[in-house]
């Protein structure tokens, strides 16, 4: 008994030990493990490499993404009519970058990984995101290089575009087709809540048929269930600087949830609002 | 990465709207939230990350805290998103369609070669992160990927402080004792390089 219990004291001190508490703190903290641990350190340090090229290569639609969603961030207060007309200026300017990015990838599919414009990640996803517009390349393009006042004013319509809008498309009646908002918004319900009511199959089936693909009905239908404000002035009159948007009361109080007291859905409160507005 | 002070300035120009202030933070963090659903959800990860963005981006107005509380508040988000992509696809992790030597393949002739590996190095390890029970997984990755404190992390997992200092170690504990990690020591060149620059922390 005794010289088992010797053993096993031998061995718990001849291994190298398992990491504790304290160890653990200090691999957090990027201190180099202590040499009983072969790897680990190695194995961190490249969990948690410098971005590489493919991982940033989304920037762009991000930033769209960003500005269509956060248009659509407005209080319910805001009268939703005509999805139009209203986006920043300088949205404007993204989203005129993004048309033209676009009207590069229908052109000539592999040119700009040729001339190494886009990194072929940010190639694929532009092509995945974008893809489901179904914009008419030779008319896109024709948009997009659009200069000067006039192109400005033309540059309206490619801007929607740039975001995930099927309206833009110009081929598509279907965004105001009242059974794909449907189709949406029981898509989105069924997100927030999978045991809620499901959709049919054919349900699924159809929305995906028309978002162009099941992995394109996230952003196809953020955009169609984004409210944009509207009796807002279009585009001569818009804001010539995004701060502008902040003229709007923000409501920094509103959204408790949003400051992260680690209750449940993160902001379950302002997503369906966002929804919900009739 | 950026330090806080700067994220600071961006954050508040994101929360009034602004595009250059939202790509400065999307830049900062992208990186990381991708490589922590790379973890929770595998092959959608990118996926996840967009709606995440989108999510944060809708409800970015009512935000109303510094930088740590955004990026526990955006870790939240993507957690959320993740488990809504689980629970939708119904399996633990979708496992990434085309292997590394794939990826290696298809990319393009112009990086460099040690990028590419670097790239590789991170996969590997991701994926060697993502065999752990799930919230060892995850507390190792807000913990050391996403650089999050204990509480944060908490936060973000729903857990107890406690509980997160433990499933982190835990986690560590058995990264350590894999053979493949084991196996892995000496022969890394970019992990050494990326060291530098890891220690300043994401």
């Amino acid at each position: 008994m005794r010289w088992r219990r010797a053993l096993w004291g031998a061995m718990r001190t001849w291994r190298p030990g398992r990491i504790g508490l304290t160890e653990a703190d200090r691999l957090v903290a990027g201190d180099p493990p202590s040499p009983g641990y072969p790897g680990l350190g190695a194995l961190l340090n490249m969990a948690k490499a410098p971005a590489s090229e493919e991982e940033l290569a989304g920037e762009r639609a991000a930033v769209a993404g960003f500005a269509a969603a956060y248009r659509g961030a407005v209080p319910a207060s805001v009268p939703r009519g005509r999805r139009s007309a209203w986006v920043p200026l300088s949205a404007k300017g993204v989203a005129v970058k993004v048309a033209a990015g676009v009207a590069v990838l229908a052109v000539g599919g592999t040119a700009a990984a040729e001339t190494g414009n886009l990194p072929a990640g940010a190639q694929q996803r532009a092509h995945r995101m974008f893809s489901s517009l179904g914009v008419p390349a030779a008319d896109s393009g024709g948009r997009s290089t659009g200069a000067g006042p006039a192109g400005v004013a033309g540059s309206v319509r490619p801007s929607t575009s740039a975001v995930p809008t099927p309206r833009a498309g110009g081929t598509t009646p279907r965004s105001s087709d009242p059974a794909t908002l449907a189709q949406c918004e029981a898509w989105d319900a069924e997100r927030e809540d999978p045991r809620g009511k499901a959709m049919t199959a054919q349900a699924h089936r159809a929305l995906f048929a028309v978002a162009g693909g099941q992995s394109r009905v996230p952003a196809f239908c953020a955009a169609l269930l984004t409210p944009s404000p509207d009796g807002r002035p279009s585009a001569g009159v818009a804001p010539a600087h995004p701060g502008a948007a902040t003229a709007t009361p923000s409501h920094p109080g509103g959204q408790g949830t949003a400051n992260g007291n680690g209750n449940g859905h993160p902001t379950p409160g302002s997503h369906q609002e966002s929804h919900g507005t009739p | 990465m950026v330090a806080d002070d700067d994220l600071a300035e961006s954050l508040k120009l994101a929360i009034a709207g602004d595009e250059a202030g939202f790509a400065v933070l999307w830049r900062s963090l992208q990186p990381a939230i991708l490589r922590y659903l790379r973890v929770v959800v595998g092959g959608a990860a990118e996926d996840v990350a967009s709606e995440t963005w989108l999510q944060a981006a809708r409800d970015l107005r009512g935000f109303d805290g510094g930088v740590p509380a955004f990026r526990a508040w955006l870790f939240r988000i993507a957690r959320h998103r993740g488990i809504d992509e689980l629970r939708r696809t119904g399996r633990r992790r979708e496992e990434s369609t085309d292997s590394l030597e794939e990826r290696a393949a298809r990319s393009p002739v112009r990086d460099v070669a040690a990028e590419v590996l670097e790239e590789m190095d991170t996969a590997w390890a991701l994926e060697l992160i993502a065999t752990l029970p799930q919230h060892q997984a995850e507390a190792v990755m807000l913990r050391v990927v996403a650089g999050l404190d204990v509480a944060s992390t908490a936060q973000v997992l729903g857990r107890r402080a406690g509980a997160v200092r433990v499933a982190t170690m835990r986690g560590l504990r058995r990264l350590a004792a894999d053979p493949r990690v084991r196996a892995r020591d000496g022969g890394v060149g970019s992990g050494d390089a990326a060291a530098a620059s890891a220690s300043e922390g994401m």
